[in-house]
């Protein structure tokens, strides 16, 4: 049995951390993502504020600059918005959002992508084609359209303050109902292929279900590209998310995401309190970067006709 | 030929009918279709008429029937924020949006075509990596980031162009232009470049990705054994067939421009559908958001079966099927 020490060295040599080590930009995007993560999951001690508890504003410190320019207070590192909410501790919490509702709804997506995508494929015939028809349909639709039209009817279908309490599985399931196609795609085409070999049908004969036989051989050998799709479609979830956010239609200003904050900044930015817009906004574009650059590397990783 | 037409017209129908049913079930069933088609004014006979004539009361059948003929003569009732017809509303903004869409498709095309060409076959130049770097931020920044960032640049710091509206419009029946007054142009600008960042760094990255493929090719080695000159390798041998993948995802771009105008014209006040759609969900103007989901879905499948077929003009291996 090998100890930790040597296991972390054997992680070390392999040659995904030896990619990965070689660019050090994709490091330093990984370093990116990791303090991000690290922030929004510490977000409830290291914020010095509650932006969230309307009781505990105080208005009279509502658009104060941040604490190093004139009329600035220390408490307030980066500055106050029009409610008096600390824009640090708003940024902590609403990261934690965005990190939060993009990674559940893309594993969401993944689950149901994964599963349709097993049973297409396995079962073949006219449940093939409604699903697969389903998924043509979809796929003519921007995922953007999607989750904006999901939300809409959501907020037509639910009374307002029911609503807000539950705006996070709202945007969750927009998200994730938007993004499934593209997981069951290659599952299915994994599993057509799976089907008729013979294990499978040799499985049938012993008396283990077919079924259970495809998802130990089909899920391991979608599992590279599943990751590299994954990572970029969280990318792309927290996109969609932080855009629904400023349209209004996402996380509402009781609890913010990043989204909801610079779609308030961006109604004080021309009148110079520029602080509420711009920070929200760097920490926004950093994490897509960070997860757009570790997904790009993921996908050349594992592109067969790069190695 | 004509056989494909068949099958892919009748496929588009029951993707039409679905988005139709879709639009139907938000119409009867999530707010009051009577209140749909009067107004929030009408008098109680009027609605009772307007019940009758509906059939409310017969099989959904017939209802989805009604709405469906209805929607195809473009009738979705009255809005309910602004009291007036909604195929009125939509054929005053209709101009602006497709305006809007079509300067944006055109920019990414055709600085993304060339661009991608260029970082292919110059892999290592500063310019190359400097492109690639401008695609790796439009991939990133979200394109309402994109627009404020633009503002604030262009119209605020330097003062040079408007940051809203549309400026001067010729009008012609029904739609109207501004592609024909300096002011048109000057509000269009900024806007266009906001909606075309996202394609044209897809494109751009499509077209480098096809192409490098397609040098690595022993007919392209031979070609250039041959002596031909660089630019009949590149663009008569090489780009004609990167172009069917590009075709295709440049379609389905038209698409999402169309869908990504919703946040475009919110951020820069465009008078157009995408800003009518948000402003009725907001409102939960169900009739109108029923009518954007019918016409969206005819925009898309049109583009779906226009590029398919597109693709089969150029590539002759796939008319053999």
């Amino acid at each position: 049995m090998m100890g930790v020490g040597e296991k972390i060295g054997k992680l070390w040599d392999s040659d995904m951390a030896y990619s990965l080590r070689a660019s050090r930009l994709t490091l330093a995007a990984l370093a990116v993502l990791v303090l991000g993560c690290l922030l929004a999951f510490l977000a409830p001690w290291l914020a010095p504020h509650e932006p969230s508890n309307l009781g505990a504003l105080n208005l009279s410190d509502s658009l104060l600059p941040p604490a190093w320019m004139d009329g600035g207070q220390a408490s307030y590192f980066l500055g106050t918005d029009d409610q008096g909410r600390d824009v640090f501790s708003a940024i902590l919490y609403g990261t934690r959002i965005s990190l939060i509702v993009g990674v559940i709804s893309v594993l969401l997506s993944m689950a149901i992508g994964i599963s349709l995508g097993l049973v297409s494929g396995y079962l073949g015939g006219k449940v093939d084609a409604l699903i697969m028809g389903l998924a043509d349909v979809q796929l003519s639709f921007p995922s953007i359209l999607i989750a904006l039209l999901i939300d809409g009817v959501a907020r037509t279908v639910l009374a307002k303050v029911m609503h807000e309490n539950i705006s996070y599985l709202v945007v969750i399931l927009a998200i994730s109902l938007s993004g499934w196609v593209t997981y069951a795609r290659v599952v299915r085409g994994l599993t057509l292929l799976e089907k008729n070999k013979e294990y499978v049908q040799a499985a049938h004969v012993i008396g283990v279900h077919p079924f259970k036989v495809m998802l130990t051989h089909v899920l391991p050998n979608v599992t590279g590209t599943v990751f590299v799709l994954a990572t970029l479609h969280i990318g792309s979830a927290v996109m969609i998310e932080a855009t629904l956010s400023f349209l209004g239609m996402g996380m509402p200003p009781s609890s913010p995401s990043l989204g909801t904050l610079i779609s308030t900044g961006n109604k004080f930015l021309f009148s110079g309190e520029w602080w509420i817009f711009v920070f929200p906004g760097l920490v926004l574009v950093a994490l897509i970067l960070a997860v757009n650059l570790l997904g790009d590397w993921l996908r050349d990783f594992f592109n067969p006709k790069l190695q | 030929m004509i056989a494909f037409f068949a099958r892919r017209l009748l496929q588009a129908t029951l993707v039409m009918l679905t988005v139709a049913f879709l639009g139907f079930l938000l119409f009867q069933y999530v707010g009051d279709p009577v209140n749909n088609m009067l107004g929030s004014d009408a008098s109680d006979a009027e609605r009772a008429l307007l019940r009758k004539n509906l059939g409310l009361d017969q099989p959904i059948v017939v209802q989805f029937g009604k709405f469906v003929g209805n929607a195809v003569q473009g009738e979705f009732g009255l809005s309910l924020r602004q009291g007036r017809q909604v195929s009125a509303l939509i054929k005053e903004r209709f101009s602006a949006t497709i305006e809007l869409s079509l300067v944006a498709s055109l920019l990414a095309l055709l600085i993304g075509i060339p661009l991608g060409v260029y970082t292919a076959v110059k892999p290592k130049s500063g310019l190359s990596k400097a492109f690639l770097t401008v695609a790796l931020a439009g991939v990133s920044l979200p394109t309402f980031l994109i627009g404020i960032l633009l503002i604030l640049v262009f119209s605020v710091w330097l003062g040079w162009l408007p940051s809203y509206g549309r400026g001067d419009t010729i009008a012609w029946g029904w739609w109207s232009s501004g592609l024909f007054s300096a002011s048109g142009w000057q509000h269009l600008i900024l806007p266009a470049i906001t909606l075309a960042l996202f394609p044209l760094t897809l494109i751009m990255r499509l077209v480098r990705a096809e192409m490098l493929e397609v040098l690595r090719t022993d007919y392209i080695k031979f070609s250039r054994a041959r002596g031909l000159s660089r630019r009949q390798i590149y663009f008569t041998h090489g780009l004609k067939n990167t172009l069917i993948p590009v075709i295709t995802i440049s379609a389905l771009q038209l698409g999402s421009i169309i869908a990504f105008s919703i946040i475009t014209e919110t951020v820069f006040q465009w008078p157009g559908l995408g800003l009518l759609f948000i402003q009725a969900v907001n409102f939960s103007d169900i009739p109108v958001m029923a009518a954007y989901l019918c016409f969206v879905g005819l925009v898309f499948v049109a583009i779906n079966l226009i590029s398919d077929a597109l693709c089969r003009l150029v590539d002759p291996r796939l008319r053999i099927k």
